[in-house]
């Protein structure tokens, strides 16, 4: 106990500082404000600014890159609210109750409740990723090859089934992610592959315009479907003087806010699931456990309140097997992992002994972050949803305008825009033939790790495959896998056979 | 035409050709995998997906699903294009007005904003990134206007 005391007073001392303070309240304003645009992602924001972190230090870079991922999460209720416009994946499930709710006149309840779940979740995420990070890392030590080997593949596959509706289709995303990954140079023995013959490709595809094309551009392409000049947002309701959920409110949505936390923190931590899929799993869960079920979609407040407090303790859950392991499991996160490497700092199980002043200092900014959050949202939501009605035919220019701008700087090489958009043409057509990018950017990140990985097992057990199995760690998180995998395809083939 | 099916095929083609291409590096021994021997089972596995995502199609009984709309294709083609131009014209021309012209392109050519909105937008919007990025630090190519 004295130990965290003291490890959160190091913390506070390095996130309070007014540099680092003024990082996080940069990152979480950006935040909240891609939040509430549609088409600006937190992911893509995050890939655009990620060139820029490297003027700046490390610990400060991550708290602002940590700020706007959390903060996008508060924005993107807003608009769902409001104009039942998710600007973030994470708040589709926000719309359904949300707007009913301001349909009936109570879009400040809603946007209050909101506002609240989502820090008092965000505030609980800390907690738990404070107390249960130390232990992992600690227990990561004793990890070789085969774990990580394992993890990596679990967190594939979880990506594949928990975020579509076809797994075949997402996991050959995945796959198609981990072939990327393979052009460069070999990670264990230094040849090159898939150059041919070219020194740009010598180094890999980049990270940033893939990320910036696959979440960025692609929006805006389409965007471009909808006839020039339409623009069908509904209009906001106006007037929200009363902010301030009711008692029966509060009754109501208690329960759903503290089951919302939990279950987003849980999906969080998962390699591969993130803020998104456990909006959606703490909204079934709410509207499972209701007694009157039929609320839900009729402006129930638990169907506020759960998304939003799940979706901002997933982002906290997030950071863990980041953190801890050194694998990101969602692409926010994989961005992250950019950040720390472009700094030359290595995520992983030693991070906390050798770095605990930037350790500490991030996950107590996110405490800071989450204040900043409530008290910046309450009086500016008006502001905010003014931002959300800029038209599609201004917004769509200005976020390519952002995208050539922030492409260019990774390298200030033009042929990395060539990338960019060729990746943006690709996100479109796989929007348009339902292919799920966040598997794709996932396998490409990872590749390198499960490659090197699985190449040490095999020269370890001389070519057997049973080291997988033969070790506690590693043989239930790929057994894990292989079930989920398995009764999938299973349910689909006898799904195809059934409606024969 | 069956979507599953176009995209199916297209990924078992790349699949291919990825395992043509890994076909060619060393593939070591399973004691000792050598660099070809990771993208070579991967591109058997994109193979085995693919052929799944094909065969599920007739396996539902082929209904059919709906074709995607391509309404607006030639707009979102229009824009694509322009990016590619952009890149061979950004060093000649530089930042400011390869970039202006784009803007102006989308706002005008594909929205059919107001000329006056614009002219304001596009030079508003170019200039302040401009500044913004040398700023931070990003060179951004100066081109053939004296500023």
């Amino acid at each position: 106990m004295a130990e965290t005391l003291q490890n959160l007073l190091l913390g506070f001392s390095v996130s309070l500082a007014p540099a680092n303070l003024l990082y996080c309240f940069a990152g979480v304003l950006l935040g909240t404000v891609v939040g509430v645009l549609p088409g600006l992602g937190s992911a893509a924001t995050i890939a655009l600014l990620l060139p820029i972190t490297f003027h700046i230090p490390a610990t400060p870079a991550i708290i602002m890159l940590a700020g706007i991922w959390y903060g996008s999460m508060y924005g993107g209720s807003i608009t769902s609210i409001l104009l039942r416009v998710p600007g973030e994946a994470a708040s589709v499930m926000t719309c359904v109750d949300g707007f009913e709710m301001a349909r009936q006149g109570r879009a400040g309840a809603a946007l209050g409740i909101a506002a609240f779940a989502s820090f008092i979740a965000g505030t609980a995420g800390v907690i738990g990723l404070m107390f249960l990070a130390p232990p992992l890392a600690e227990f990561a030590l004793e990890f070789g090859p085969p774990e990580y080997f394992a993890l990596a593949t679990l967190g594939l596959t979880l990506v594949s089934y928990l975020g579509s509706k076809s797994v075949p289709k997402a996991l050959s995303m995945a796959v198609v992610g981990l072939l990327l990954g393979t052009v460069g140079l070999d990670p264990v023995r230094s040849a090159e592959r898939f150059t041919f013959g070219s020194l740009s490709l010598q180094s890999g595809i980049e990270l940033v315009p893939m990320v910036i094309g696959l979440f960025g551009l692609a929006e805006v392409l389409l965007m471009l479907e909808r006839r020039p000049g339409v623009e069908h947002l509904p209009r906001a309701p106006t007037g929200l003087v009363d902010l301030l959920p009711t008692r029966q409110d509060w009754r109501d949505s208690a329960g759903a806010i503290t089951r919302g936390t939990l279950v987003g923190f849980l999906v969080g931590t998962l390699p591969g699931a993130g803020a998104t899929i456990s909006s959606f799993v703490a909204y079934a869960l709410e509207k499972q456990r209701s007694p009157r079920p039929e609320r839900f979609g009729a402006g129930a407040i638990e169907g506020v309140a759960a998304p939003e407090a799940a979706n901002n303790s997933a982002t906290a859950g997030g950071f863990i097997p980041l953190l801890t392991l050194g694998i990101p499991g969602n692409v926010v996160t994989a961005l992250m992992l950019g950040a720390f490497l472009l700094h030359g700092i290595t995520p992983g199980p030693t991070l906390l002994t050798q770095k605990p002043e930037m350790f500490w200092g991030v996950v107590t900014s996110m405490y800071v972050g989450n204040l900043m959050l409530l008290v910046l949202n309450v009086p500016l939501i008006g502001l905010f949803t003014r931002i959300a009605r800029v038209p599609a035919s201004i917004l769509g220019p200005l976020i390519v305008l952002v995208c050539l701008a922030g492409t260019y700087g990774v390298n200030n090489n033009p042929i990395d825009i060539l990338v960019m958009a060729a990746f943006g043409v690709a996100g479109y057509l796989m929007t348009k033939f339902s292919y799920d990018p966040a598997p794709l950017v996932l396998g490409f990140v990872l590749g390198p790790i499960v490659e090197t990985s699985l190449r040490q097992s095999l020269i370890l057990s001389q070519g057997s495959f049973l080291i997988f199995f033969g070790r506690p760690i590693a043989g239930l998180l790929l057994g894990l896998a292989l079930f989920m995998v398995m009764s999938r395809l299973f349910q689909t083939a006898a799904k195809a056979v059934r409606s024969r | 035409m069956n979507t599953d099916r176009v995209s199916g095929g297209v990924l078992l083609l790349f699949a291919a050709a990825v395992g043509w291409e890994a076909w060619k590096l060393p593939f070591g021994t399973i004691n000792a995998p050598d660099s070809g021997f990771f993208p070579l089972s991967l591109a058997v596995a994109l193979a085995l997906l693919s052929a799944l995502i094909v065969l599920a199609t007739w396996l539902s009984g082929s209904r059919a699903t709906t074709p995607p709309s391509w309404q607006g294709g030639n707009r979102v083609a229009l824009l694509v294009v322009a990016l590619v131009a952009y890149v061979a014209v950004l060093n000649p021309l530089g930042y400011l007005l390869a970039t202006a012209l784009v803007m102006l392109l989308y706002l005008r050519g594909l929205e059919r904003v107001r000329w006056r909105v614009s002219l304001t937008v596009a030079v508003v919007s170019v200039v302040a990134s401009d500044l913004l990025f040398r700023r931070l630090g990003v060179p951004l190519p100066a081109g053939i206007l004296p500023f």
